[in-house]
């Protein structure tokens, strides 16, 4: 197995040998590949990036300008689906009570609180209009909503318990 | 970074100067005698009214700030508007509005959403846990209850008692809006004998904290009142869709509607005339009178010269707990249910018919000395009737 390194070499040399025009195609490959790949979303990208950046600025400059207008939005936004869920459900207790009972001076009655509680309810709007990020006047507006929905609740119980084994009975204790 | 810990230690003894700072914003006194006549305006906030030393009716109004950069205080004091004058007999002292009361919005909205859910499971059913309260458990409650330091904490706890989950909620609510309070304000009436006076207030906390004759007419809504004792014949109370707590009322006239609760400890010789009310007595005096439409009553104790109590009610809920005493009983009405609470017994009585006829009555023992008459006119009621 021993043998001269020196032969080895020699054997290489003689199965490679390079072509006339190799260094011409060299160059020529090498010119090819060095052009860059462009990628045709480039631009794309930029654009976006530029779009939220804008956003951004646009956004940070009208909270400094108007921070009420954007606070007090939502809330304007949620005390209207409030009050239109309350007075949805309002109804509904309403048209109960009417159906339950038929003591016409008692549905006056509750006819005329109502119409008490409903003009509270506008004179503290305007002062929501006037203030919208009063928690005072939020409260209130939804304290006056609850308690038309709880009085009409009370009092269905009410008529429900007198309703309950009508019986003539008179004691003496 | 010798320079930054300097820096600190000059912030730090800044902050120090600016808090716990109290500023006097008014201060007047004007002299009266007994033909004086006082009207007081509040819009809000709270008053306490304290005796006078003289015969000098003195208002003051301070803030303590407590931890609140000074260059704060100034828009704070700009907002207190106080004006009293005098022309001849007749003193009026008018606070304005606060010019803004208004919480960080972004982090009420979160809060805010918490309503949604109140209304859907309330239950306000008081009837199945009471039992007889003694008027030193009614004063107990009233110093618990003059303890919650704002209008939302007293009506959650009290609306609310037996929702404890719905409770803490709102309690968090409360919380987070007193946390918002870095000053207080402290306005103080002083107040001398004989003056009268007329006090209109609204979304107000009015504490009368020491004991008063003075004729008085208030007229409170979406409030407070606290009364140590007040005690004049000539009295005109009317409280809307307020908190009531009261040591003594004597005398004179009270109107409540929708008084979420009203908790007395003494009352006597009151006309009171109520609706949508929740009221508890804790000792019933002499002669005292009340028309009632759709309330909650609690009659615990009676003095024993309570002399008559007269009640005329129309669908109103009454927790009638028995006097241990020698009294006579008449209740007239129809339509009424009476609810046996210790028998687990109960009855409509007289559920047909649209006249007044005798539902129930006990007979005084002539051989004793009487107490007093009690006399129910009832229709559409509910009577509790206890015997422990």
């Amino acid at each position: 197995m021993k043998q001269d390194i020196r032969n080895l070499f020699n054997e290489e040399d003689d199965l490679k040998t390079l072509p006339e025009n190799h260094r011409t195609e060299f160059a020529e490959k090498l010119s090819k590949q060095s052009k860059p790949k462009r990628s045709p979303y480039a631009w794309l990208s930029a654009a976006a990036i530029l779009i939220i950046a804008l956003t951004i600025g646009f956004n940070v400059m009208q909270k400094e300008a108007k921070p009420e207008h954007n606070q007090t939005a939502p809330i304007i936004a949620q005390v209207e689906a409030v009050e239109a869920e309350y007075l949805k459900n309002i109804e509904t207790e309403w048209q109960s009570f009417v159906a339950l009972t038929d003591d016409t001076v008692l549905v006056e009655r509750f006819r005329k609180k109502l119409e008490e509680l409903d003009a509270d309810y506008k004179a503290i709007s305007l002062q929501f209009k006037a203030d919208s990020s009063n928690i005072l006047v939020i409260e209130a507006l939804v304290e006056n909503l609850q308690t038309r929905l709880q009085i009409l609740k009370d009092i269905q119980k009410h008529i429900n318990i007198l309703n309950q084994n009508n019986e003539h009975h008179e004691k003496s204790i | 970074m010798k320079n930054q810990f300097k820096l600190l230690f000059v912030l730090l003894i800044k902050m120090q100067i600016v808090l716990g700072q109290n500023v006097e914003v008014f201060s007047k006194s004007f002299k009266t005698d007994k033909n004086t006549s006082v009207y007081i305006e509040i819009p809000d906030g709270s008053v306490k009214f304290v005796s006078s030393p003289d015969d000098s009716i003195h208002v003051d109004y301070n803030i303590n700030f407590i931890k609140l950069p000074r260059k704060e205080h100034q828009r704070i004091l700009d907002s207190v508007r106080i004006e009293a004058i005098q022309e001849n007999n007749l003193i009026s002292i008018k606070k304005y509005a606060n010019v803004k009361q208004s919480l960080n919005t972004s982090r009420y909205i979160s809060v805010f959403s918490l309503d949604r859910l109140i209304y859907e499971t309330k239950d306000t059913s008081t009837t199945t846990t009471t039992t007889r309260k003694l008027k030193s458990d009614i004063s107990n409650e009233i110093t618990e209850i003059k303890a919650y330091k704002s209008y939302h904490e007293a009506r959650a706890k009290i609306l609310y008692a037996n929702d404890l989950k719905r409770k803490e909620r709102l309690l968090k609510k409360a919380v987070k809006w007193q946390n918002n309070r870095n000053f207080k304000r402290n306005f103080i009436i002083k107040i001398p004998k004989h003056i009268r006076l007329k006090i209109v207030a609204k979304g107000s906390l009015l504490n009368f904290h020491d004991e008063f004759d003075n004729q008085l007419s208030i007229r409170l809504d979406y409030g407070r009142l606290y009364i140590n004792r007040i005690e004049n014949p000539k009295n005109e109370l009317k409280i809307h869709n307020s908190l009531l707590i009261a040591h003594t009322i004597s005398g004179g006239k009270l109107e409540t509607d929708r008084v979420f609760k009203a908790l007395i400890t003494e009352l006597k010789n009151v006309d009171i005339e109520s609706e949508f009310s929740n009221i508890e007595i804790g000792e019933l005096g002499n002669n005292n009178k009340i028309t009632d439409f759709n309330s909650e009553y609690f009659f615990y104790n009676w003095t024993k010269d309570f002399e008559h109590f007269d009640l005329f009610s129309d669908y109103s809920k009454i927790h009638f707990f028995y006097p241990k005493l020698n009294y006579g009983l008449d209740v007239i009405g129809y339509n009424t249910r009476n609810v046996y609470v210790n028998d687990n017994f109960e009855v409509t009585m007289q559920p047909k018919s649209k006249e007044r006829n005798r539902l129930m009555s006990k007979a005084l023992n002539s051989k004793e000395k009487s107490s007093g008459l009690i006399f129910f006119d009832i229709i559409n009621g509910i009577i509790y009737s206890y015997n422990n």
